[in-house]
């Protein structure tokens, strides 16, 4: 019998013996199979991301990053957010859990980040917006440089900015 | 023998309770059996690895009580391919939630031949998950699934743990695993076991009281709610008191509230928090009774904790606890308040059968912890014990090779007449052709045999390609009398460089099976297969369907065969004869599958495989070099062995010493390029908190873009092999099919000083390594790539500053 099969038999076992108390399991198989495929302290970002409905990612992402369950609280403060975009959505779960105390801790290697703040990006960048993890900040900062030197004088007029 | 043990559960946690204690207790006192060698360890993320404790301190603070726990630890590193084989991983601590997944660990030890033999103290996550916080339940889901795969021995508590996981793999249509029952005991090895200060608030609440004792964690599956339901009812009016020692567990804040806040608490109900061992004493041996009102248990060490100290117990009656406490204890329904205060009362309403209760637990002979600990370690040798394994006199005298080529033969026959003293035999499977050349050319002492392609082929055509053809030839020649059971197999250019005896083949009574590397991590030629890559992926297939380790025997060197087992193999998968597999590969995987204890899974021992530092990276490194895979151009103008020679010659030896040397320094800088790229990966770690990443993404709108870090860092002159990820999003949605690569580095002024390195990238393959080949000097400078879809004009590229060291 595959390795697969067998995690995937032990599931339906539980899961019947969880609805025989009237209970039900939260988490689902595909998130427990997928939890065999984790090689210790590792994260690949880019294969999360293939998720594309928030509430699997944000439960897979804490089970790959934090090795853990999502608890209660943490899932109900997400849950106003399933409705933004998922790169927004991802963008915003991965930054979170990476900024955490917990995820330092845990020492997880966290592979192909695509929403970075701090990975170089080259390509048709205007067109990535938060997607590629470029800072509002840094964008506008892109756009300012490639300006000509009177629209710069004019730019810094509008905003403010004393030399 | 080698006892490992993954001890990370104990270290990390701040409290002794049931598991830890067992853990303390056993580990302690196997530890007193100088004829085994113990490796305790703890799993470290960082390093992605286990971090050894020191033996010496880890007694003297859990035996002797003295010194700090983060000083057990020690810096020295165990690999998980590091656990040799013949070793006993040991999974003694509850290590469910470890990171370290055991679906991923166990396979690897398979791989090396280690034994794997685990302590299951219960199965109540998957028999009653509505007990357990569902975390524990999905990590437990996966560490049980791994134990039924790979475990070679269980051991429980109770033999009614074994009941309910046979009737798992029943279930679930798996063998049932080989288990042994080792049961617990509850005397204390340091020092801190009763003595020490009792809480005088403790006092004052036991003194001159009849009161229960619950003495655990607080949780759901303990039943705390029965005991007040019966106070209640009126054991609190019959002037019986409950006292709750342990801690606060999962699940029970209305429990908790509830006891808090009952009108009884602190008159009749007590809390006891966390209480330490001078406590426990002092409660156990001054109660009416032990309650244990559980709705299940692995074993029930409380039950055995009371005997010991004559105290009576009233328990649940599940069938682990009668096996546990026998007659000593009286039992009651644990859905039933009625029940148990029937219990109580049988028990009050007779002072001469209370004492007489009590006087008769005076019989009670304890399982002693030194008995335990006896008796596992039997369990772990037994693992051991009875196997089938290679006779120690063994003798060999045939070396059987597959060759076409008579000039490379004849050039490595010297060497072999010269260091394999023990061959007399070779057996040259070979054309027809071949024979009659190489018969006039030898003159050596070997007495050559011919098994030639007609003879062994009888009829049979060809395969073209030349892995299927060699794994058609090699199958077909070994059911052929003409050789031996067993013999060592070679090809025309491995070449040992010094003397060797059957013991380099044979050790411990086991085939050495010499490895160089795991098929799951090949990546071989990118989008450019060989024949041989494609061979690695056919075997790496054959052996993952059929639930066999992958490890990749293809070594390039001599390596000892049993025909008995190879033929075993080809008359079970008869397709594999003409599947283009590997025979290394196949024949030595299935033998460390099917027979463990007759093969040595052993880093190889080949100089010159690979060839030179650009082919692949190095997997292991040998520690030694007993063969040289030779290559003709390894002998050219500005390479390795410039100026040597590659013939027999009488200072052969002097000089092989010197190729070793040589080669050698060779892979050296191969190792200095991981380590630098090792080091920056850490550094980047450490500032940005995660790993320089390398990736072609596609954006929502369309577009694509490099994802780089922010900056790069390797060895000059060097080869690093970067992470590279495509997005499959380019291929499913953008619908590229012709993606290409560059990369180079350029100094400040933009001027290339390396060559581009150029290529497609492989759709069926978008997560690879992408060979760097860095600038000959150190110095600062741009590293850049450049993405073109070639059939959509789409580009994107990036320049990073780079640190050439």
């Amino acid at each position: 019998m595959k390795d697969i099969d067998i995690y995937s038999a032990i599931y339906d076992v539980v899961d019947e013996n969880m609805k025989k108390s009237g209970e039900k399991l939260s988490i689902s198989k595909e998130l427990v199979l997928s939890t065999t495929m984790i090689k210790p302290g590792k994260v690949d970002i880019l294969k999360l991301s293939r998720e594309k409905n928030n509430e699997t990612f944000v439960r897979k992402a804490y089970i790959f990053m934090l090795n853990r369950q999502i608890d209660g609280t943490a899932l109900r403060a997400w849950k106003p957010q399933y409705k933004l975009p998922p790169e927004e959505f991802q963008h915003n779960v991965v930054a979170t859990i990476k900024d955490s105390e917990e995820f330092f801790k845990n020492q997880v290697r966290m592979y192909n980040n695509i929403y970075s703040e701090n990975t170089s990006f080259g390509g048709r960048l205007s067109n990535m917006g938060r997607t590629a993890g470029i800072p509002v900040s840094e964008r506008l900062l892109k756009v300012y440089r490639k300006m000509p030197p009177f629209m710069k004088n004019a730019a810094k007029k509008i905003l403010g900015v004393k030399r | 023998m080698k006892i490992y043990i993954d001890l990370s559960t104990i270290m990390q946690v701040d409290f002794i309770t049931g598991i830890q204690r067992v853990v303390r207790e056993i580990t302690v006192r196997m530890m007193q059996h100088t004829e085994h060698e113990f490796y305790l360890l703890t799993y470290s993320c960082k390093n992605n690895c286990f971090l050894r404790l020191s033996n010496e301190r880890f007694l003297d603070y859990f035996l002797e009580d003295k010194g700090e726990k983060g000083a057990i630890l020690t810096p020295e590193k165990i690999g998980y391919r590091d656990i040799p084989s013949g070793a006993v991983f040991f999974e003694l601590d509850g290590v469910w939630n470890s990171p370290l997944k055991r679906s991923f660990l166990f396979p690897v030890l398979k791989q090396n031949g280690v034994k794997i033999v685990t302590q299951v103290y219960d199965l109540i996550p998957i028999t009653d998950p509505k007990f357990c916080h569902e975390n524990t339940c999905t990590n437990f889901m996966v560490y049980v699934g791994a134990n039924l795969k790979y475990a070679d021995l269980i051991i429980t508590s109770a033999q009614t743990t074994i009941d309910v996981l046979n009737d798992l793999t029943d279930k679930i249509g798996l063998e049932r695993k080989k288990a042994t029952v080792v049961g617990l005991s509850c005397d204390f090895s340091n020092k801190n076991g009763s003595e020490g200060t009792v809480d005088p608030a403790v006092e004052k609440i036991a003194a001159d009281s009849k009161y229960l004792l619950m003495l655990g964690t607080i949780e759901p599956r303990k039943n705390h709610a029965l005991v007040i339901d019966a106070l209640e009812s009126g054991l609190a009016d019959a002037g019986v008191k409950a006292i709750f020692a342990g801690r606060i567990g999962w699940n029970v804040k209305e429990l908790e509230k509830r006891i808090k806040t009952h009108p009884l608490y602190n008159k009749s109900l007590f809390f006891v928090e966390k209480p330490d061992d001078a406590t426990v004493d002092y409660l156990y041996k001054h109660a009416f009774a032990v309650a244990f009102p559980t709705f299940n248990e692995g074993f029930g060490l409380p039950m055995i904790e009371s005997f010991m100290r004559g105290t009576p117990v009233i328990a649940s009656d599940i069938p682990v606890l009668h096996e546990v406490a026998g007659d000593y204890a009286d039992y009651f329904d644990p859905h039933s308040k009625e029940d148990l205060i029937r219990c109580v009362k049988e028990l009050l309403s007779s002072e001469e059968k209370y004492a007489a209760k009590k006087a008769r637990l005076k019989e009670y002979v304890p399982y002693t912890w030194d008995e335990a600990a006896e008796d596992m370690l039997r369990a772990l040798e037994s693992v051991n014990e009875g196997v089938k394994t290679v006779p120690a006199d063994i003798k060999v005298k045939q070396l059987v090779c597959l060759t076409a080529r008579n000039d490379d033969m004849l050039a490595t026959l010297p060497f072999i007449e010269e260091f394999m003293p023990f061959i007399t035999e070779m057996v040259l499977c070979c054309p027809d052709k071949n024979v009659e050349e190489l018969k006039e050319r030898y003159k050596g002492r070997l007495e050559l045999k011919f098994l030639t392609d007609s003879q062994i082929l009888d009829g049979k055509p060809l395969p073209e390609d030349h892995s299927t053809r060699n794994y058609f030839l090699r199958c077909l020649a070994m059911r052929n009398p003409l050789i031996d059971d067993v013999f060592i197999m070679t090809d025309d250019d491995y070449r040992p460089l010094r003397t060797l005896t059957v013991d380099d083949f044979v050790e411990d009574g086991r085939y050495k099976a010499f490895y160089c590397y795991d098929l799951n991590e090949w990546r071989g030629t990118y989008n450019n297969p060989t024949s041989f890559d494609n061979c690695m992926r056919k075997s790496r297939k054959f052996l993952k369907d059929n639930g066999y380790p992958t490890m990749m025997y293809s070594s390039h060197q001599m390596q000892m065969i049993d025909k008995r087992i190879f033929n075993e193999m080809t008359a079970k998968y008869p397709a594999i004869i003409s599947s283009g597999c590997c025979e290394w590969c196949t024949y030595f995987n299935y033998g460390v599958g099917t027979y463990p204890d007759m093969f040595k899974p052993v880093p190889y021992v080949t100089m010159g495989w690979p060839g030179v530092r650009s082919d692949w990276d190095v997997f292991v490194q040998p520690t030694e070099f007993l063969f040289e895979n030779h290559y003709e151009f390894l002998y050219r103008e500005g390479s390795v062995f410039a100026g040597m020679r590659d013939d027999f010659h009488e200072n052969v030896l002097e000089e092989n010493q010197q190729k070793i040397m040589r080669f050698t320094a060779e892979l050296q800088k191969q190792m200095e390029s991981r380590q630098v790229y090792k080091a920056y990966c850490e550094a980047y770690w450490l500032q940005y908190r995660e790993m320089p990443s390398f990736a072609l993404i596609a954006g929502s709108k369309g577009n694509i873009a490099m994802c780089a870090p922010v900056y790069f860092q390797a060895r000059h002159n060097g080869w690093t092999r970067l992470p590279f990820v495509v997005d499959r999003k380019i291929i499913d949605t953008i619908g590229s099919q012709k993606i290409e690569l560059t990369h180079w580095f350029t100094d400040d002024a933009g001027h290339p000083i390396t060559p581009t390195g150029r290529m497609y990238i492989d759709l069926n393959d978008l997560d690879f390594l992408l060979p760097v080949k860095s600038p000959d000097v150190p110095e600062r400078c741009k590293f850049n790539m450049r993405v073109l879809l070639e059939d959509k004009n789409m580009a994107a590229d990036i320049s990073i500053p780079a640190d050439i060291t």
